[in-house]
C-alpha cells in the first residue's frame, strides 16, 4: 500500500469510486421517480460531479478544511518534512508555490503533447485532399478536441509559469493562500481527464466554442467537455483571486507598483481577467449543459430562447482569454530579452501600463468574432473601432523590445533563441490580426484557414515559444540542473521552420478561400501541395517538442549541476539558491534599485541576505 | 466607552440601516404594483439597497483602508 | 528546517488584510454569475414581464423581508462577536440560520412546485430564466446555511473571539453578499411591468 501514500494515486481511486457511486445514486434516484433508471446524460454529469469532488478528497484538498469546519484549529498550511526524496511532494497536495508551478508546467506539456497528438492525427488526414484515414465524424471530434485541450494546456502553462515565478519575483515566501493554491492546481485535474474523456464518450462536434444549438445536439462527449471546461475554469478563478491578492499586498519592501518585474505586471493584468471573465464561458458552458440535460431553452428560439446571446456570453470570456494566455508569455519576452542583451529594458513603466491597457480593452472587443453573425453595421463598426485599439498597447510592447535589442550584446542561448523567435512570430500574429478586425476583409477571410493561421501565429508568439523560453531559462531554478543547449537550440530551429511552413501555407489558402474546420476539399482548388506543406511543418513542430522532452527528462535527472545565476540576472528568484527552501527568502530581500538596470554601473535591483549554510 | 455600550450603538445602527432597507422595499413594492415602466425607479432604489449593505453590513471600506482590525 | 518555518510564521504579512481581500475579489468574480443571468433575463424578456406571467407577489414580498432580515442577524451576530458577547452572536447566529432555510424551502418547496400555475415552466418562456435565477441564488443560499451552520457549532465550542473571528466575518460577510444578490433579482423576477 505504499502507493496509497501518493496523492495522486488516492485521488484516481477515490475519483472512480466518487464517479461509480455518483452514478449509481443517480440511477437509483432515477428508477425511485419511475424513470428509466440509466440515461446516459444525467447518470454520467452527476457522476462526474461526484468523482471531481471525490477526486479532491482523495488529494487531500479538503483536509485541512474538514478539521477546521470540526473545530480545530489549521490556521497555518502544514509544513512537509523534508526527508528523502523530493519528487513525491509533486505527486501531492503541497501547498508550496514552487512545487504547484512544476505541477502546472509538466500537466501543462503533458496536456500539450495530447492536444498535439490529436492535430499530428487530422494533419495527416488533410494533406491529401479525399477521406483517406478517417470518417468525417472522426475528424470533427479530432480537430474539436485539439482545440479545447490545447486552451486548458495553455491555462495550466500560465498557472505554472504564474505560481513558480510570482512569489519568488517579488519576494514574498508564498502564494496569499497556499492551500488554495494547491487546490486550484488539483481542481484542475479532474477537469482536464473529463476535457479528455469526451473523446472516449462520443466526442463532441463543435470546434472548440461549443456554438449551440449543434452543442446542443452534439453527442454525449460534448457535455464531458463542458463540465470539463467548467471545472478547469474553477481552476482559473481560484488562481487568480491568489495571484492578485499576492502581488498587491505581499510585495517585499521597497518594490513599489513601478519596480515590479514586468512579468508580474503581466500576471496582474491577466489574474483580473481571469477572475471577472472565466465566469462567462462557465456559465455559457453550463447553460448549454441544462439545455441539454433539462431542455431549458436558453439558446432555443422554439422555446423563448436566442442563440446569439451564448456566443455574446461566451467571446466575453473567449476574447479577453486570449490575453490570458498572451500576456504572461509576452511578460517572460520582456523579463528575458534585458537579461541577454544587458541593457536596460526601455520604457519600463509604458510596457507595465500597456499590459493593463490591453486587458481593460480586451473587454470591449468581443464582438468581432461575430461580424458575420449580423449584429448590424452601428455595434460592428464600434468593435471593429475598439479592435483596433488593442494595436495601440501591444505596439508598445513590440517598439520596447526593439529598442531594447538594439546596440546590445547579444548572446544566442536557448531561452533567447525562443524569445527572438517569439518575437518574429507574434509580429506576423499582430500584423496579420487587423486583416480580422476590418469588417470588410473579415467578412472575406472569416472562417478560412487565415484566421487559423493568424490565431496559431498568436498563441506561438504570445504563448508557446514564450513558455518554452521560460522553461528553459528557469530550469535551472527548478530542478538544479542544466538543459542541454545542442538539444535546446535543435528543438528552436525545429520549432521555428516547421512552424512557419505550416502557417505560410496556411495563410496562403485561407486567403484562397480554404474553409477551416472541415475534414475535406476539393482537389480542383489546388490547396493540396499546401497542404501537404502544412502537414509536414506540423510534423516538424512535433519532432520538436518530442526533443524538447527528451531534454528535459534527461537533464533533470542527469544534467550538470547548474552554477547559481547562469544568466547573471538581476531579479530575486536567481539571488536564491537552486531549488529555493520552502519559505524562499530567510529575512525579507530588500528592493533597492530598478529591475532591468543592466549595464549600468552600480545598478543593483535587490539586497538578499545570504542564506545560512544550515538551511537544508 | 466600554465595549457593551459600543455594541449597543452598534445595534442601534444596524437596525437604522435595517428600516431604511425594509422601508426601500416597501416602496419599490409599491412602485411596482402603481407605476408602469417602473424600471428606472426600481433600478435606483436597489442600488440605494445595496449601497446600503455594503457600506454598513459588509464594510467595504475596509478593502481601500486598513484599519477595522480585529 | 525550523529557519524555513520560521518565515512563514513571521507576523510579516497582515493575514486579516489578505483574506478580506481574497474574500471580496471570490465575490466579485460570484458578481459575474449573477450578472450574466441577469443579462440572459433582460435579452431574453426585455425590461417588462412578459405575457400570462403571474408570480406569486405576496410570497416575493414576504421571502425578500425574511432575507433581509436574516441579514440584520447575521449583521448583530457579527457586531455580538466582535463586542465579545457570546450569548448574542449564538441567538442571531440561529435566527439567521433558521431564517435562511425558511427562505430556502420556500422558494424551493413551495414556489417552485407552484410555478407552472403561474405560467413559470421550467423549459420553456420567462421559467427559464425564473428558475435559472431563483436556482442558482437558492444554491448560493444553500452553501451560506452550511457555512453558517459550521460557524455556529464552531462558535458555541468557542472557536472565536473579539481579537480573532475571521471565519465568522467571511461567513457573514458572504451571507451579505446573497442578500445583496436578491436585492437585484428580486425586482428583476417579480415587480417589472
Ligand atoms: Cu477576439
Amino acid at each position: 500500500m505504499r502507493l496509497f501514500s501518493y496523492g495522486l494515486v488516492r485521488a484516481l481511486v477515490y475519483g472512480v469510486i466518487g464517479l461509480v457511486a455518483g452514478m449509481a445514486v443517480t440511477m437509483a434516484v432515477r428508477a425511485a421517480l419511475g424513470l428509466a433508471a440509466w440515461a446516459a446524460a444525467p447518470v454520467s454529469a452527476t457522476g462526474s460531479i461526484v468523482g471531481t469532488l471525490t477526486f479532491l478528497w482523495g488529494v487531500g484538498a479538503f483536509t485541512d478544511w474538514w478539521s477546521w469546519a470540526r473545530g480545530a484549529h489549521a490556521a497555518e498550511p502544514p509544513h512537509h518534512h523534508r526527508d528523502g526524496p523530493e519528487w513525491p511532494r509533486y505527486l501531492n497536495f503541497d501547498p508550496n508555490h514552487r512545487i504547484i508551478g512544476v505541477q502546472y508546467t509538466v500537466t501543462s506539456v503533458i496536456v500539450m503533447l495530447t492536444g498535439g497528438l490529436l492535430a499530428l492525427t487530422f494533419r495527416l488526414e488533410l494533406a491529401q485532399p479525399g477521406m483517406q484515414i478517417m470518417t468525417t465524424d472522426t475528424y470533427n471530434y479530432l480537430m474539436s478536441a485539439h482545440g479545447i485541450i490545447m486552451i486548458a494546456a495553455i491555462l495550466m502553462g500560465v498557472g505554472g509559469m504564474a505560481n513558480f515565478l510570482i512569489p519568488m519575483m517579488i519576494g514574498a515566501p508564498d502564494m496569499a493562500f497556499p492551500r488554495v493554491n494547491a487546490l486550484s492546481y488539483w481542481i484542475a485535474v479532474p477537469g482536464l481527464i473529463m476535457v479528455v474523456s469526451s473523446l472516449f464518450t462520443g466526442g463532441f462536434d463543435t470546434g472548440w466554442t461549443g456554438y449551440p444549438p449543434l452543442g446542443v445536439k452534439a453527442p454525449l462527449g460534448a457535455q464531458f467537455f463542458y463540465l470539463g471546461v467548467f471545472v478547469v475554469g474553477l481552476s482559473s478563478i481560484i488562481g487568480s483571486v491568489n495571484y492578485i491578492v499576492t502581488i498587491i499586498k505581499m510585495r517585499a519592501p521597497g518594490m513599489t507598483w513601478f519596480r515590479m518585474p514586468i512579468f508580474v505586471w503581466g500576471m496582474f493584468a491577466t489574474a483580473l481577467i481571469q477572475l471577472i471573465a472565466t465566469q462567462f464561458i462557465g456559465m455559457a458552458f453550463l447553460m448549454v449543459v441544462l439545455e441539454r440535460l433539462l431542455g431549458m431553452g436558453f439558446f432555443d428560439p422554439a422555446k423563448g430562447g436566442d442563440v446569439v446571446l451564448f456566443q455574446h456570453i461566451f467571446w466575453f470570456y473567449s476574447h479577453p482569454a486570449v490575453y490570458v494566455f498572451i500576456l504572461p508569455g509576452l511578460g517572460v519576452i520582456s523579463e528575458l530579452l534585458p537579461v541577454f542583451v544587458r541593457k536596460p529594458l526601455f520604457g519600463y513603466k509604458w510596457v507595465a501600463l500597456s499590459s493593463m491597457f490591453i486587458a481593460l480593452v480586451g473587454f470591449l472587443v468581443w464582438a468581432h468574432h461575430m461580424f458575420a453573425t449580423g449584429l448590424g453595421m452601428v455595434l460592428n463598426n464600434a468593435f471593429m473601432v475598439t479592435t483596433l485599439l488593442v494595436a495601440v498597447p501591444t505596439g508598445v510592447k513590440f517598439f520596447s523590445w526593439l529598442a531594447t535589442l538594439w546596440g546590445g550584446k547579444i548572446t544566442f542561448e536557448t531561452p533567447m533563441l525562443f524569445v527572438l523567435g517569439s518575437w518574429v512570430i507574434f509580429l506576423i500574429g499582430g500584423l496579420s490580426g487587423p486583416t480580422n478586425a476590418f469588417i470588410a476583409t473579415d467578412l472575406y477571410v472569416h472562417d478560412t484557414y487565415f484566421v487559423v493561421a493568424h490565431f496559431h501565429h498568436t498563441m506561438f508568439g504570445g504563448f508557446v515559444f514564450p513558455f518554452f523560453a521560460a522553461i528553459y531559462y528557469w530550469f535551472p531554478k527548478a530542478t538544479g540542473r542544466m538543459y542541454s543547449e545542442r538539444l535546446g537550440k535543435i528543438h528552436f530551429w525545429l520549432m521555428l521552420v516547421g512552424f512557419h511552413l505550416m502557417t505560410i501555407a496556411m495563410f496562403w489558402i485561407g486567403l484562397h478561400g480554404m474553409r477551416r474546420r472541415i475534414a475535406d476539399y476539393d482537389p480542383t482548388q489546388g490547396f493540396g501541395p499546401w497542404q501537404t506543406v502544412t502537414t509536414t511543418g506540423a510534423y516538424l513542430v512535433g519532432i520538436g517538442v518530442t526533443i524538447f522532452v527528451i531534454n528535459m527528462i534527461r537533464s533533470a535527472r542527469r544534467g550538470e549541476v547548474a552554477v547559481p545565476n547562469p544568466w547573471r540576472s538581476m531579479s530575486p528568484e536567481w539571488q536564491l539558491p537552486s531549488p529555493p527552501p520552502d519559505g524562499n527568502f530567510e529575512t525579507p530581500p530588500e528592493v533597492i534599485g530598478d529591475p532591468y538596470d543592466y549595464g549600468l554601473a552600480g545598478a543593483s535591483y535587490v539586497r538578499v541576505a545570504a542564506p545560512s549554510a544550515a538551511g537544508h | 466607552m466600554d465595549l457593551q455600550s459600543k455594541l449597543a450603538g452598534k445595534f442601534r445602527l444596524g437596525w437604522i440601516v435595517a428600516g431604511g432597507l425594509t422601508l426601500l422595499t416597501l416602496v419599490e413594492y409599491w412602485v411596482a404594483t402603481a407605476v408602469t415602466g417602473n424600471l428606472p425607479y426600481i433600478l435606483v432604489i436597489a442600488i440605494l439597497k445595496a449601497w446600503l449593505i455594503l457600506k454598513y453590513f459588509m464594510h467595504i471600506s475596509q478593502v481601500w483602508d486598513e484599519e477595522g482590525e480585529h | 528546517m525550523a529557519a524555513h518555518t520560521a518565515a512563514h510564521a513571521a507576523p510579516r504579512f497582515n493575514k486579516l488584510a489578505l483574506n478580506r481581500l481574497g474574500l471580496w475579489l471570490f465575490m466579485l468574480s460570484e458578481t459575474m454569475i449573477f450578472i450574466i443571468l441577469l443579462v440572459t433575463r433582460f435579452v431574453l424578456f426585455g425590461t417588462g414581464m412578459p405575457e400570462g406571467i403571474e408570480v406569486d407577489q405576496l410570497l416575493g414580498l414576504v421571502i425578500t423581508i425574511l432575507l433581509l432580515a436574516s441579514s440584520i442577524s447575521a449583521y448583530r451576530a457579527e457586531t455580538a462577536m466582535a463586542h465579545g458577547n457570546r450569548d448574542a452572536f449564538q441567538r442571531n447566529m440561529l435566527l439567521t440560520i433558521i431564517m435562511g432555510t425558511v427562505f430556502l424551502l420556500a422558494v424551493v418547496a413551495w414556489e417552485w412546485p407552484l410555478a407552472p400555475h403561474h405560467g413559470l415552466h421550467l423549459q420553456e418562456g420567462f421559467g427559464i430564466v425564473f428558475f435559472a435565477m431563483t436556482g442558482m441564488h437558492a444554491f448560493h443560499v444553500l452553501t451560506g446555511v452550511l457555512m453558517l451552520i459550521i460557524v455556529y457549532l464552531n462558535g458555541r465550542n468557542g472557536a472565536y473571539s473579539p481579537e480573532s473571528y475571521w471565519g465568522v466575518e467571511a461567513t457573514v460577510k458572504y451571507w451579505h453578499f446573497v442578500d445583496l444578490v436578491w436585492v437585484f433579482f428580486y425586482p428583476a423576477l417579480y415587480l417589472l411591468n
